[in-house]
């Protein structure tokens, strides 16, 4: 019993480090909060529905087929609703906030009207394949993801830290301006991560149809603000921090539903981002950098 | 609906001292519940659960403001957002008290209430020329219009005044104000919980006249409803919010069209607003040049 | 008895010491420079005084009474105030607007009397417009009241700063390089008006790098360096003063004082 809802807890938390590395990388490199990640996660998810499920294609159709989707949704909205905000002046921090709110709000609604509202069946064709380990009950699903999920993570890592691209990256990461400066094209690099970012949510919306077997429009919204305090709690920009803390609410939402009440799991995430906010304002893994917000 | 410009007003006087709070939604839940629940399970009378109701909101918004105090910008705006839902998450959870996500019915309807008193001292509708439920509208419609207007000349009062200009010179420059010998963190903990109380007073009428309410009336999307309000009438003055939340209520209702897709064109004016207009339709420019002589601040 | 004592006061940032170990005394009526090269930890000392931040050490004594850790605004309404070495007015408001905010720790009306609009807080507001019409006046932007303070030119916006501080009536006035950026006319300008706020009965604490300026106007100077106290006296000692010269006037010569 326990030894499962471990491992229900991991496959879950992995799945919440990857919507978690879509924010902290968005944030690292632009330091905006894109409150639209999570609605694009959700369309993600859709599309992998369409895909597997309606199309009864193979499941890694759906991934491309999300991938594709949503980057290109991350690429929209850089090019629409962050690139005219940046650079201008006296702008206020909060305006690349209120305009991701909006196309996460209009994002959740187009997806009432495209998709309905209710909840969609997500079908996998090995929904019931699972392995007795001992006493332990697995199912093939759960590994996939939590294979898929590591790889993600892994690679994300490997191409931050490793490839010319991936400096860059993290160059402009650093400073935007001195980036920019010394050659870096800023344009371009905050256009792929916003790309990637995006495409990593898309990925993960396939994962939790999977994990979960249904998907509706309102998904997002939850998902985007349990992303949210992962990386406030983990730390804005860390991808250490994302990764611990999708693993942390992943195992204690699961606990809290198994031992506890089942209504207050959504209510956790929450509770954490006032908590950490008010406490250690910087996450686990941030740095403290005092009066950097204005 | 005029509960809207409450709203409105609401998340524009957190504004004025520079919090940016998308908690409102959560506070208009708890002045909704709390006066649902004294009116109906305790049997109070509708004022005084309409005050209980706000006075709680208020409590609670200073309890929030004063750990907000520690938290600026974008931070703020999530820490509030995630209040609100866990208000949501209590409200849904705790179904002994507020009946879970099917929420509280039979609500005293202010409109109803009032003509049975007027009922039995002898007063018909019909007399004026109305029918019942015309009568119970009408007078539904003349309360909150009051209450709007009320709240809207208090604030503007407020803000021609010693106190709304310190709101205003902290929005503009904190360490300025502190420096000028204002108290940044009473005006803030102040203004935070006047728009808390102001919420919690518009939850409150809102019960009183839908007379059925449920987790699902005050979610994210209440949230950025009433910041919608803010951004597309403006933050600037308080002309703008209050235009804001009539227009946007007033067009979807003339509109059919515009109803069905209300949310998706709330999106879209959020991004534009953010590129082209900042500062929403009205800002101090468009206020002076309607309003030659009459400054902001003669008395 | 001094207005001001400043009593073995450091500050620092980071194990790197902006202020160490200072101490001398303004006293009443007084007009004391402050001066040294940039850097010296003159700004921070200002900070220190109005509590922006708390010193690492030492003692603060306004009045004989210690205000290290009060608030910033307890500080304004003990009756320090002081304007800011990069200007910050609130550049949306009017001139006359930015003054009467300065004349908040002097009045008292709350929300109910702003509401209300009481006679009591009708004949405050009614004092409030007339007490900074008046300091307008003295700053010589008398015209400029209803014009929005951020448009106004520069010098204009130094003066400015000045009357928001004097709204609040203070015994002791911080001014941080009033004259910075300001061409000689404007500069006299600035003189004559430390001079007439002196004459008020306002001490002055004043922070300048135009030496012409600090020579003609200043009873003292305080000279720091590094965050320490290298020298303090009337102005003709510390231009006499060879390890100021040196610290100090010898690099930024201001031509006049042709001793180096």
């Amino acid at each position: 019993m326990f030894a499962e809802q471990l491992i229900n807890g991991i496959t879950l938390g992995s799945i919440y480090a990857v919507v978690a590395l879509g924010y902290t990388l968005v944030f690292g490199v632009l330091d905006i909060i894109n409150m639209a990640h999570g609605e694009i996660f959700m369309f993600g998810a859709f599309v992998g529905m369409l895909i597997a499920t309606k199309a009864h294609a193979p499941l890694w159709a759906a991934f491309l087929g999300a991938i594709a989707v949503t980057g290109l949704m991350g690429y929209m909205l850089e090019r629409f609703a962050l690139r005219p905000l940046r650079g201008r002046q006296g702008g206020s921090a909060l305006a690349p906030l209120i305009s991701t709110i909006g196309v996460s709000i209009l994002l959740e609604n187009s997806a009432h009207k495209l998709f309905g509202a209710g909840n969609q069946l997500f079908e996998t064709p090995f929904a019931e394949i699972r392995f007795e380990v001992g006493p332990v009950t697995v199912y093939l699903v759960q590994a996939v993801i939590l294979a898929i999920a590591v790889i993600l993570m892994a690679g994300l890592s490997l191409w931050l830290y490793k490839s010319k691209a991936g400096k860059g990256l993290r160059a402009t990461a650093e400073n935007l301006d001195t980036a920019g400066l010394l050659g870096v094209d800023t344009t371009k690099i905050i256009t792929a991560t916003v790309v990637i970012a995006s495409s990593m949510g898309g990925v993960a919306g396939v994962l939790v149809g999977m994990a979960f077997n249904y998907i509706n429009n309102q998904m997002g919204l939850s998902m985007g603000l349990k992303g949210l305090a992962i990386i406030i709690f983990g730390g804005m920009g860390s991808v250490a921090g994302a990764v611990a803390g999708g693993a942390i609410l992943g195992l204690s939402e699961t606990f809290v539903v198994a031992y506890g009440s089942s209504g207050y799991r959504d209510a956790i995430a929450f509770i954490a981002i006032i908590v950490v906010l008010l406490v250690r304002p910087q996450g686990l893994f941030g740095q403290a950098h005092p009066e950097t917000q204005r | 609906m005029l509960v809207n410009v409450l709203l409105a007003v609401s998340i524009y006087v957190t504004l004025s001292t520079g919090q940016l709070s998308l908690g409102n939604a959560g506070f208009m839940s708890i002045g909704a519940y709390a006066s649902a629940i004294l009116t109906t399970a305790h049997g109070m009378p509708i004022p005084a659960g309409v005050l209980l109701g706000s006075v709680l909101a208020g409590a609670f918004g200073v309890l929030v403001g004063i750990p907000a105090l520690r938290l600026k910008g974008v931070y703020l705006a999530i820490a509030t957002l995630g209040f609100g839902e866990v208000v949501r998450a209590v409200f849904i959870n705790w179904e002994s008290l507020t009946g879970g996500a099917v929420g509280i019915a039979e609500i005293p309807q202010m409109g109803r209430e009032i003509l049975a008193a007027l009922r039995e001292s002898g007063f018909t509708p019909e007399t004026v020329g109305l029918r019942s439920n015309q009568f119970i509208s009408l007078s539904v419609f003349l309360i909150l219009l009051a209450a709007a207007v009320l709240s809207t000349l208090f604030f503007l009062r407020l803000s021609s005044s010693r106190a709304g200009r310190a709101y205003a010179a902290i929005r503009m420059d904190e360490a300025a104000a502190e420096a000028a010998g204002i108290d940044a963190t009473y005006y803030k903990v102040l203004a935070f919980s006047q728009g808390a109380l102001l919420s919690g007073f518009a939850g409150a009428l809102f019960a009183h006249s839908t007379s059925y309410i449920s987790p699902a009336d005050f979610t994210y999307h209440r949230a950025v409803e009433i910041l919608v309000f803010a951004v597309f009438g403006g933050s600037e003055h308080l002309f703008g919010p209050v235009f804001g939340a009539m227009f946007l209520t007033a067009v979807p209702e003339a509109l059919r069209f515009v109803s069905d897709y209300r949310y998706i064109v709330y999106g879209i004016i959020l991004v534009l607003m953010m590129i082209f207009r900042p500062q929403g339709v009205i800002d101090q420019a468009l206020l002076d040049r309607f309003a030659r002589g009459g400054s902001p601040g003669g008395s | 008895m001094s207005l001001l004592r400043v009593d073995k006061v450091g500050k620092n940032f980071g194990g790197l010491a902006a202020v160490d170990c200072v101490s001398f005394s303004v006293g009443e009526g007084e007009i004391l420079g402050l001066i040294g090269p940039n850097g010296a930890g003159k700004t921070t000392l200002f900070n220190l005084i109005t509590s922006t931040f708390a010193p690492t050490g030492g003692r603060l004594l306004f009045r004989g009474e210690s205000i290290a850790g009060l608030a910033p605004h307890s500080i304004v309404r003990k009756g320090i105030c002081r304007t800011f070495q990069n200007i910050r007015l609130f550049p949306r408001m009017t001139a006359l607007e930015n003054v009467m905010v300065g004349r908040h720790p002097r009045s008292g009306a709350g929300i109910w009397g702003g509401v209300l609009r009481t006679r009591r807080q009708r004949n405050e507001e009614a004092d409030i417009r007339e007490k900074s019409g008046e300091l307008l006046a003295l700053m010589g932007l008398s015209g400029c009241g209803d014009l929005t303070a951020g448009k106004l030119p520069y010098g204009h916006q130094r003066r400015l700063e000045i009357a928001r501080a004097m709204a609040a009536e203070p015994k002791l006035l911080l001014l941080d390089e009033p004259a910075a950026g300001m061409n000689e006319s404007e500069t006299r300008e600035i003189q004559s008006l430390i001079l007439a706020i002196r004459g008020m009965g306002v001490t002055v604490l004043l922070i300048e790098h135009d030496m012409s300026l600090v020579m003609k106007v200043c009873d003292r100077l305080v000279v720091l360096n590094f965050g320490r106290k290298i020298a303090e006296g009337a102005p003709a000692e510390i231009r006499a003063n060879p390890e100021v010269v040196e610290a100090y006037l010898g690099r930024e010569e201001e031509g006049e004082d042709g001793d180096a």
